[in-house]
């Protein structure tokens, strides 16, 4: 076998080998725990992908993960680590929340995008004050995007506990307590969901799971993503300017311009994150809104070693794994804190084992090429 | 395929994933692999399967969580092998508690319970689709139950056990500066602040308590380094006696307060039953909220078939709120026991109107 | 004293993905001897060094050290047995000091006793090599000739005797240059043994006493440093004897069109680094300029390019004032760039070859339509450029990275000159490439010269100057001192002007 298509083969069986040992990590684990590895897989597995609703939870717990993961993945291409995708999707959602139960009487087609613009914007917003600080005053992201994390969170308790809660929830005196929530939105502005379209794909899946409309979108999104970085000059300028800022600005690319337009790409990316829950599942904006889908999407990203298409298995793998606990929880009466655990090696197991055959891979290439 | 064992280093990597499959293989052999869990098993005659979703971190947080789990054991104990328990903690992000809740459901469970105000909308979505199985929302109200619905809501009168701890607090505080910790800064949680408060100023009206919060999201329920660095601030400008209501937040608090031999007030479990024997000195009582009672009340009810619908209020009246008198601190507590009881009496007779926010504090 | 070999190469061979890098080498060196392995880029060289550092293992035949046969699992195992390397990048903790970094390199020398005596063991190496070095000084605050030396500090310090040298001159000036020489001959006379590589042949057969030649991973031949020339060298190493160097053409000097009119500016630290530089070049003229290192050799660079905003003067393309634009127009109105530090300021080396010859002009029309690249376009303008530098690679799909630093150098010639710059800026074109890379650059920057190009070329080696330049200007403390037409000054005249005797004789 010559070294090609020795190459090649390690290319194709790099993930396989990666998820195999990331099994096989986190069956040490479970043995070291005192569980049975064999039947919590079987159960993960079967109860994952043998149900039609377990499948559409999947695809409706992948879906913020893939907006997530984009958002990340796209910022770490021009070289800019974006720990803020969670302060700016939960600003973008309440953007988005603010359209949807202020606004009263317009159509569906006009209500939802103008509410999808809304978060995009307030997303974007709220990623242009790192992005300045960083590239006009030289505060690295990863400081100010943190910080502005707890001061968004801060600022949402404000706006919907104080300024936008919805007062007029009849709550017994004395008794229980209100939630704390926005108005309720606008029906228009539900997201429409996709349980006709999987149908045309055999999968019956019950009303009660969420998966709409902005599942689609994810997809297409990093599909264009995707054809950014291959097909369009700016693609190459940020792939260029993240991995050789030097060389970049000496061939005579912007590279703050262009770290600009992208981390207001990631921002407005990242507005996107929050909506399939917002307008798919809930009514309100909540204060308990689901958290999280920002960090996440980092290890999203850096499972997927920041390719755009890459982003889709690897949201719905960590779709997977939320969904597989759920079913090990529930019938082997594992603790959530394993399941935790056991997601997270099997992650990390994967991303390193991927990263390593990466490695190995490139000095092949490098032997052949030479 | 002879040149990836280049190094010694690769050699070891390749020697270490052999080994994880091997005792993956051996690990699987030595159990026979067991038929995995069929979703719609019959269920036994005269079981009583019980299932209960904790909050997102909720459980060990040695107050508000554990006391419903304390419930959940209590039962157990009482009715034994016909008793089938299942406990569920959602993912970090919170957004699979209506699934939850249905896994439950459709493992036929008799009994669901949802600790916490933020399953109200998970509960009354998931009721409708299995009218066999009975729901309980803890702290979280429903509107228009009747006793027939197949959901009982249990909401508690906080500000009614909060009083008579902010009373004691005053009355034992030397210094005259009594502290108060919040876990996430609600409504639910300014009602133990808004009633501490009025108690302690009810006891000893030139009181000063001083109130902070942990933080504006969900984590500030289990945060106790958090927790602990505003206990240290509270004590460092006086505070002698202080209340934590912040989840396992609060354990943060109770550390500084233990450390610097001052006293703490915990919240919704007796705290005492499982503090350390170190740290029980220091803790002076604690505020009930007796999920426990209410949990294995309701199995009772529901293994007696007579479950009730609607709604069922936990006051000083039926005691489902009020302080914790035990082993450990009943010397401490002897003195003011009769103070207490006649404010509890004038509580119960409508004579003290108890604020429930910061607002009607003021 | 019977001489007796220290370290002896039996059959050695060593693949990578198939393809091998060496193959059935043996020689043998003797104690005390300064062995010099020279070759090619590419031709094996520093693999074969590897192998003996432990950091690489053999897939045939033996090494044997002192005798004995060596089977290293690694550099740490090397050490023991006395053999260290000094790499071409150095390992060095910048934060550290010196005597520090060459502690961090053992264990068990923390604390307070075995650093009092490792300061003594330390001071007595220098002493005995006749080095000054302040122990205490961080290292990022020296330059790189005195780094080198604490790389070599630091294996004698750990009991080496075996010293391995790769390209240790590729980021000397000449004066740091001529000074290791000299250290390396002091401690062969001390009784260590040291192999060089090289494919700088006057060095090697300035300190050499043996030279084994090496040709696409195979040994060609090991031959006395006396019995030798430098032609006979360059034959065995390419496999042919070097072509004269092309006939020069004479071109009729175009019209001007880079000046430099007093130009002032600063450097990254504030400081004056430009004092009043004035030049011009006219197209079809190469204009090289020599100096000592840290004379303003950057700036001069940074200020053609756009990079610098000078402080004062100006800078005139083709007439038109360029002082203080923007990088990407100065590059737009027919600016190119080889840059110093071609790995980090020429080329993004994850990237692939196409990607990297295409960088910065895929927004021209012939690549780009409606802002979408297209594909064919690129690929068969860099698979033409691919063809018309020589550039050797599997596919123009690998990152360039994996390409030889002769190849990569042709990458940023073929990006710079497809452009057809009015204005080619060289700085330090051929520093670390091989002969036969380094005079198809030199042949490139001719044809540039040729077609009408104005090429300001900036260098440390002298002789390449003298070469290729039409005229040469010297730089000292921030200005042109001196300008010349190569053969009418010796060396030592340009050595002294390059050292500031000669503001005198010309004030600007």
């Amino acid at each position: 076998m010559n070294g090609r298509n020795q190459i090649l083969l390690l290319r194709f069986a790099a993930p396989v080998v990666s998820v195999l040992l990331a099994l096989a990590a986190g069956a040490l684990f479970m043995l070291v725990a005192g569980y049975n590895p064999w039947q919590v897989y079987a159960t993960l597995l079967t109860f994952s992908l043998g149900r039609a609703d377990s499948i559409g939870s999947i695809l409706f717990y992948a879906t913020p993960l893939l907006f997530a993961g984009l958002a990340v993945a796209v910022a770490l291409k021009s070289g800019i680590l974006n720990i803020g995708v969670e302060g700016q999707y939960l600003i973008g959602a309440f953007c988005g929340a603010w359209v949807g139960f202020s606004l009263h009487g317009l159509p569906g087609w006009l209500h939802l995008p103008l509410a999808v613009a809304a978060a995009m914007a307030g997303s974007m917003l709220w990623a242009l004050l790192p992005a300045y600080l960083k590239l006009y005053r030289g505060v690295h992201e990863v400081i100010s995007t943190i910080l502005l994390n707890y001061v968004a969170f801060s600022l949402l308790h404000w706006l919907v506990a104080e300024v936008f809660m919805d007062r007029n929830q009849q709550i017994p005196a004395g008794l229980g307590s209100p939630l704390i929530r926005t108005p309720l939105f606008d029906a228009a502005v539900a997201a429409p969901k996709l349980h006709g379209l999987l149908r045309l794909f055999g999968l019956d899946v019950p009303d009660y799971i969420a998966v709409n409309l902005f599942l689609p979108l994810g997809i297409l999104l990093a599909v264009g993503c995707w054809f950014l970085f291959r097909h369009t000059p700016l693609g190459y300028e940020i792939a260029a300017t993240g991995q050789g800022p030097l060389a970049a600005r000496n061939v005579g690319i912007a590279v703050n311009r262009v770290q600009l337009k992208t981390f207001l790409l990631s921002g407005a990316i990242g507005g996107l994150v929050g909506l399939s829950h917002l307008f798919g599942y809930y009514d309100s904006f909540d204060l308990d809104f689901p958290r999280n889908f920002g960090f996440s999407g980092i290890a999203v990203a850096l499972l997927a070693n920041n390719h755009p298409l890459g982003v889709i298995p690897s949201a719905l793998l960590f779709g997977l794994l939320q969904r597989g606990g759920e079913g090990i929880q529930a019938f082997l009466t594992v603790p959530m804190e394993l399941v935790v655990v056991l997601q997270g090696i099997m992650i990390l197991c994967v991303a390193l084992t991927m990263r390593w055959l990466d490695r190995l891979l490139l000095r092949r290439e490098r032997g052949t090429g030479a | 395929m002879r040149s990836i064992h280049r190094t010694k280093r690769l050699d070891k990597k390749w020697l270490l994933c052999l080994i994880l499959l091997l005792v993956l293989i051996v690990g699987g052999c030595g159990q026979a692999p067991a038929a995995p869990a069929a979703p719609a098993k019959q269920p036994e005659a005269n079981k009583l399967r019980v299932g209960l979703v904790f909050d997102v971190g909720g459980r060990g947080d040695k107050s508000f969580n554990d006391g419903a789990y304390a419930g959940l054991e209590a039962a157990k104990k009482e009715l034994g092998d016909r008793l089938e328990i299942k406990v569920l903690e959602p993912a970090g992000s919170g957004d699979n508690r209506e699934q939850l809740l249905r896994l439950l459901a459709q493992e036929k469970s008799d009994l669901v319970f949802g600790v916490g105000f933020m399953f109200t909308d998970a509960i009354r979505k998931v009721a409708k689709d299995f009218p066999q199985t009975k729901f309980v929302l803890v702290d979280g109200y429903i509107p228009d139950l009747k006793p027939e619905s197949n959901i009982a809501c249990l909401l508690y009168r906080e500000q009614e056990g909060a009083f008579l701890v902010g009373s004691m607090a005053a009355m034992k505080s030397s210094s005259g500066k009594i502290g108060f910790i919040g876990g996430m800064q609600i409504p639910l949680i300014e009602k133990f602040e808004a009633g501490y408060t009025a108690g302690a100023r009810y006891a000893k009206p030139d009181i000063v308590v001083m109130a902070d919060y942990v933080g504006t999201t969900s984590l500030a329920f289990k945060d106790p380094v958090k927790g602990k660095e505003l206990a240290l601030r509270q004590l460092s400008a006086g505070v002698d006696v202080l209340f934590a209501a912040a989840g396992s937040s609060g354990l943060g608090a109770l550390d500084a307060v233990v450390a610097q031999k001052k006293l703490f007030i915990g919240v919704d479990s007796d705290q005492s039953l499982n503090a350390t024997p170190e740290q029980r000195p220091f803790i002076l009582t604690s505020m009930l909220k007796r999920v426990d009672v209410a949990v294995q009340d309701t199995i009772r009810q529901v293994g007696a078939a007579a479950f009730k619908g609607g709604y069922r209020e936990f006051g000083l009246r039926e005691n489902g709120v009020g302080y914790a008198d035990n082993e450990y601190n009943r010397a401490v507590v002897a003195p003011y026991k009769s103070k207490l009881e006649e404010i509890r009496n004038r509580i119960l007779a409508g004579d003290i109107k108890i604020p429930i926010n910061r607002k009607e504090l003021k | 004293m019977q001489i007796r070999p220290v370290i002896e190469f039996r059959g050695v061979g060593k693949r990578f993905a198939g393809i091998a890098a060496n193959e059935d080498i043996s020689f043998a060196v003797n104690q005390g001897a300064v062995h010099a392995v020279v070759g090619e880029n590419g031709a094996g060289k520093t693999t074969l060094m590897n192998l003996l550092a432990g950091l690489y293992r053999p897939d045939a035949g033996n090494i044997l050290v002192r005798g004995e046969p060596v089977d290293f699992h690694g550099p740490q195992a090397a050490h023991h047995a006395g053999i260290g390397m000094v790499h071409q990048h150095f390992m060095l903790v910048e934060r550290f000091t010196i005597l520090q970094n060459i502690l961090l390199s053992c264990e068990s020398s923390y604390g307070l006793l075995p650093q009092l005596q490792a300061r003594q063991k330390v001071s007595a190496i220098c002493r005995r090599l006749g080095l000054t070095l302040d122990l205490d000084a961080t290292v990022e605050t020296l330059p790189v000739g005195l780094r080198q030396r604490v790389e070599i500090v630091k294996l004698l310090y750990r009991g080496g005797d075996i010293l391995i040298f790769d390209e240790p001159t590729a980021v000397l000036t000449p004066g740091e240059t001529a000074d290791l020489l000299e250290l390396l001959r002091s401690m062969s006379q001390q009784g260590k043994t040291i192999l060089y590589v090289s494919h700088k042949l006057s060095e090697v057969l300035a300190i050499a006493d043996t030279v084994s030649v090496l040709r696409q991973g195979r040994l060609v031949g090991t031959v006395g440093a006396a019995e030798t020339t430098q032609g006979q060298l360059v034959e065995m190493m390419i496999g042919r004897s070097l072509t004269p160097s092309a006939e020069r053409q004479t071109v009729t000097a175009g019209p001007l069109l880079l000046a430099l009119n007093a130009v002032h500016c600063r450097d990254g630290r504030r400081a004056k680094a430009l004092q009043g530089l004035s030049l011009q070049i006219r197209g079809g003229e190469i204009y090289g300029v020599v100096g000592v290192s840290g004379n303003g050799q950057q700036e001069l660079t940074g200020v053609v390019t756009g990079e610098i905003a000078p402080t004062g003067g100006a800078v005139k393309l083709a007439g038109d004032n360029i002082a203080g634009m923007s990088m990407p127009k100065v590059r737009n109105l027919g600016v190119g760039l080889i840059p110093e530090d071609r790995d980090r300021q020429g080329l993004v080396g994850a990237l692939p070859v196409w990607e990297n010859m295409l960088l910065g002009q895929l927004r021209l029309p012939q690549f780009c339509h409606r802002g979408i690249l297209s594909g064919a376009a690129c690929r068969n303008y860099v698979a033409e450029q691919v063809r018309r530098f020589g550039i050797r690679l599997a596919s123009i799909d690998q990152p360039v990275c994996s390409l030889s630093g002769g190849n990569r150098q042709k990458v940023i010639l073929a990006r710079e000159l497809g452009r057809q710059p009015r204005v080619l800026v060289a700085s330090q074109p051929v520093r670390g490439l091989d002969i036969g890379a380094a005079e198809m650059v030199h042949a490139q920057m001719m044809a540039a010269r040729e077609a009408g190009a104005a090429v300001l070329l900036i260098s440390a080696d002298l002789d390449e100057v003298l070469e290729l330049a039409d005229r040469v200007g010297v730089l000292y403390a921030g200005r042109i001192v001196r300008e010349f037409r190569p053969g009418e000054l010796s060396p030592v005249e340009i050595g002294h002007y390059m050292l500031g005797g000669g503001q005198a004789v010309k004030p600007q």
